[in-house]
């Protein structure tokens, strides 16, 4: 085999210039092979690192608080940045928010996206690098939005700040809808001006975490959206948010209280009709419609006779607060209109009052019951606990960008009541980006295409001039002894080393063509290229991986395209090449 | 002992829409270290003969045995393996392989078998070389040698392997006459010393001396043995 490989190697340079224009060819297609995928793998990056990273975290936990799109809160939920943090691989929980609104200006007005920076916790180097690689300041510094002499701090990007027409210390008035659902109005103070490295980053406008939870009516118990960072999120984060998922189960929500002296157990039932239609069935199939009305309750029809209560009557519940607070003090109560009796069932408490869901949400998150967590024990497969409440709605882990859109969109259409929790990581919501490389890998493909073309070409025709050159020397060899199939071997070989350096010093040169196009600064406002910049250079991203695919590649298609001919020359009766002579 | 047995061989050629036949019903017999001579004009089939005796050949009919095995049954494989072993090849042309030197021209058919090690290769064929009156080439590729200095390296590499036999069709066709004889002369010793079997062919009557046999042969048939 090194006898081989050494007469092979030596061939190469018997015929120079037409290996030189081959192997050129191969290096070229190598070439471009490289850029081509680099580009695109480097668009890609661009865009999930810088972009959809930035945007949405390696993953995030993210709720809409009964059914409002822009309420990203769950009532109760602070508890859970400490619980996620916990999981092996999870680097950092950023609770966050942000929330669209109008600002408005010295006399002109914009629409912005307002959003959380959180200033207060540790800052990451990663965190300060990527800031300032995303936003570099132009005037004044991040730490300005924890200037307490300023009212609420404000930091913008420069196409905002002209836009808005102010400068350092003016006022900018935005009206905003909080997590509660009211409009406030509030005053901000531009603190600082970024240059952002992307169009993305254009309309953010940032304020302080702290600062913005009080506006958006967030409480200490509760929890905005959290962006996480994951260690090797592109092993990881997927497994991660599917174990973040599976912890956070949702328990049945109702409340423990009592009217007048007699304990009661208050939840809510799902009010879509098919599970409406079940409850009805399985609750004696007598019940008017009327009962399921969105203001009256189901009581059950022994407790009610035992109170001598009937349909109609109403009385006053009172239940203790998990989180009692200074201005209501620490128990809530509401009032229950009973709509109809139902009849005692062995799977339910013989206390348990059920509301419809829209009403039972309401008073619910509004004062999050304290409770045992025995009172009302389900199963969590049984028909009564899928068609109970739970205190949040898990929806399902989304796998792609159109999942996520779609979850999105039935939440914003009220298909459900309470909370919703959605967990989802960078790879779902880009996966849109992602479709976007693989459009963009076509490139690549055809850069394959064509260098498979000129190999198929270029090799089938110079092994086919070189063994008819060589079919004397064919016939010796086989004279002398050697097998047929070390003649192919060695033809083999030859096209197999010419390829693979060229494919090399191909790479090479890709390497140096992309080192000095990177090189190249390119304007990023307005320009249409720019969300694939980054600081308005181009990216490229090569991989080990992908460098070594294309060469194996490029081998491979060589060696495969030479195996016909040399297979045929190596075939060829002794005597007969021999007898050649041209 | 006959190394080589040939019965009723005959060998056509399909050529156009005719047949040519190269060789018609030869039958042949050569004892172990023959120095024996195939001699004809042009076209009576020698190169053909010898082809059959190297086994590149097929025959159309007869049979042709190599040291007692008839090499019709063998496979391709087999062929080519007994060819290395037991066979030696000098060329008209000389054919050595460009892209090797000297020394490496030589090492290549032990190479082949891979028995030996490297040193002993080595070994073996320097010996050869020196033998040959090529010891101060063996770095020299093919194309720096004068015709007679490649076909003594051609000798060389015949030998090498200690073939039974070796075939040299036209040895001297391609060199001055005081060169050709210098071949032949050391063809000649090579077979007293060695013991192996030569078998040369020639058109030229004056080479005829240096055989201790002679087969003539015309238009496919040996005429006189
Ligand atoms: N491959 C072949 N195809 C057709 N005819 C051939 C072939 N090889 C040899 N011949 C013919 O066979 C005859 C004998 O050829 P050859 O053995 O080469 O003769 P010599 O070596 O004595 O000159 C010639 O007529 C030649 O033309
Ligand atoms: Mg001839």
């Amino acid at each position: 085999m090194k006898t081989l490989l050494m007469i092979a190697f030596r061939n190469l340079f018997r015929q120079k210039r037409r290996n030189l224009f081959l192997g050129s060819a191969i290096g070229f297609g190598a070439m471009i092979l490289l850029i081509a995928n680099s580009f695109s793998h480097g668009i890609s990056r661009t865009l999930i690192n810088e972009v959809v990273a930035y945007v949405a975290g390696h993953a995030n936990v993210g709720f809409a608080d009964q059914g409002r799109l822009m309420s990203q809160v769950m009532r109760g939920g602070a508890h859970w940045k400490d619980d996620i943090l916990k999981i092996p691989g999870v680097k950092k929980v950023d609770p966050t928010m942000g929330v669209f609104g109008r600002a408005i200006g010295n006399g002109r007005s914009d629409n912005v996206f307002l959003v959380a920076m959180n200033m207060r916790e540790v800052f990451t180097h990663e965190d300060s690098v990527m800031t300032e690689n995303n936003f570099p300041m132009t005037e004044g510094t991040w730490d300005a939005l924890l200037d307490s002499t300023l009212e609420n701090p404000l930091i913008l990007s420069v196409e905002k700040a002209k836009y808005l027409n102010v400068k350092m210390g003016d006022v900018v008035r935005m009206r905003l809808q909080d997590f509660n659902g009211s409009y406030q109005a509030i005053r901000l103070t531009v603190a600082g001006i970024f240059q952002p490295s992307n169009i993305f980053m254009e309309s953010a406008l940032f304020m302080e975490l702290k600062a913005m939870s009080l506006i958006m009516g967030l409480r200490p118990e509760d929890s905005p959206y959290l962006y996480l960072t994951i260690e090797n999120p592109a092993k990881n984060a997927i497994n991660i948010a599917d174990s973040i998922w599976r912890m956070m189960a949702p328990p049945l929500a109702y409340m423990e209280g009592h009217t007048n002296s007699t304990s009661l157990l208050v939840s809510g039932y799902r009010s879509d009709s098919s599970h409406k239609a079940e409850l009805w069935k399985r609750l004696g199939g007598t019940l008017d419609s009327s009962a399921f009305g969105k203001k009256v309750a189901l009581f059950p029809k022994l407790l009610a006779d035992s109170l001598q209560l009937k349909i109609g009557d109403t009385l006053q519940f009172r239940y203790a607060m998990r989180f009692p607070d200074t201005l209501r003090g620490d128990s809530s109560g509401f009032r229950i209109i009973i709509g109809g009796l139902y009849p005692q069932t062995d799977s339910l408490p013989n206390n348990l009052v059920l509301l419809n869901e829209v009403n039972f949400y309401d008073k619910f998150y509004d004062a999050l019951p304290k409770v045992s967590g025995q009172s009302l024990a389900l199963d969590s497969s049984s028909f009564w606990f899928q068609s109970l409440t739970t205190e949040w709605i898990r929806l399902p882990r989304p796998r792609t960008t159109d999942d996520v859109s779609k979850q999105k969109r039935d939440v914003s259409q009220h298909k459900y009541k309470g909370t919703t929790l959605t967990i989802s990581t960078m790879y779902e919501s880009a996966s849109a980006v992602l479709q976007l490389e693989s459009a963009l890998q076509i490139i690549t493909l055809s850069a394959v295409l064509v260098i498979f073309l000129i190999t198929l070409i270029g090799v089938v025709n110079t092994l086919r001039m070189t063994i008819r050159e060589r079919t004397r020397e064919i016939g010796t060899l086989r004279a002398i002894g050697m097998q047929s199939s070390d003649v192919r071997m060695v033809f083999l070989l030859e096209t197999g080393l010419l390829a693979f350096f060229s494919a090399l010093i191909g790479t090479l040169f890709g390497f140096f063509a992309m080192w000095g196009l990177s090189l190249l600064t390119i304007p990023t406002a307005s320009n249409p290229l720019g969300i694939i910049l980054v600081k308005g250079h181009l990216v490229f991203a090569p991989t080990f991986l992908s460098v070594s695919t294309f060469i194996i590649l490029i081998v491979a298609i060589a060696i495969a395209t030479a195996w016909f001919p040399a297979n045929r020359a190596s075939k060829l009766p002794a005597a007969t090449a021999l007898r050649h002579y041209e | 002992m006959n190394i080589v047995e040939i019965n009723g061989l005959t060998k056509d050629y399909p050529l156009d829409k005719t047949i040519v036949h190269a060789l018609r019903g030869v039958d042949l017999k050569i004892a172990q270290g023959s120095l024996m001579s195939i001699i004809g004009p042009s076209g009576s089939g020698k190169t053909t003969l010898l082809n059959m005796i190297g086994c590149v050949d097929k025959a159309t009919a007869g049979t042709v045995k190599i040291g007692g095995v008839d090499i019709s049954g063998l496979s391709d494989r087999q062929i080519t393996d007994l060819r290395l072993h037991k066979v030696g090849f000098i060329f008209q042309t000389f054919n050595l392989i460009p892209v090797l030197n000297t020394l490496e021209n030589v090492e290549f058919p032990l190479l082949l078998m891979g028995k030996l090690s490297n040193a002993q290769i080595r070994a073996k064929a320097k010996k050869l070389l020196d033998a040959v009156g090529l010891g101060d080439y063996f770095n020299h590729r093919p194309g720096e040698l004068s015709g007679g200095q490649r076909q003594r390296v051609a000798i060389a590499r015949a030998l090498v392997t200690e073939p039974s036999i070796v075939l040299a069709d036209e040895p001297t066709a391609n060199l001055d006459s005081v060169t050709g004889a210098s071949i032949l002369n050391l063809m000649q010793s090579m077979n007293k010393e060695l013991g192996t079997t030569f078998i040369f062919s020639t058109h030229d009557p004056d080479v005829l001396q240096y055989a201790r046999s002679i087969v003539k042969i015309h238009d496919g048939r040996i005429v006189e043995a």
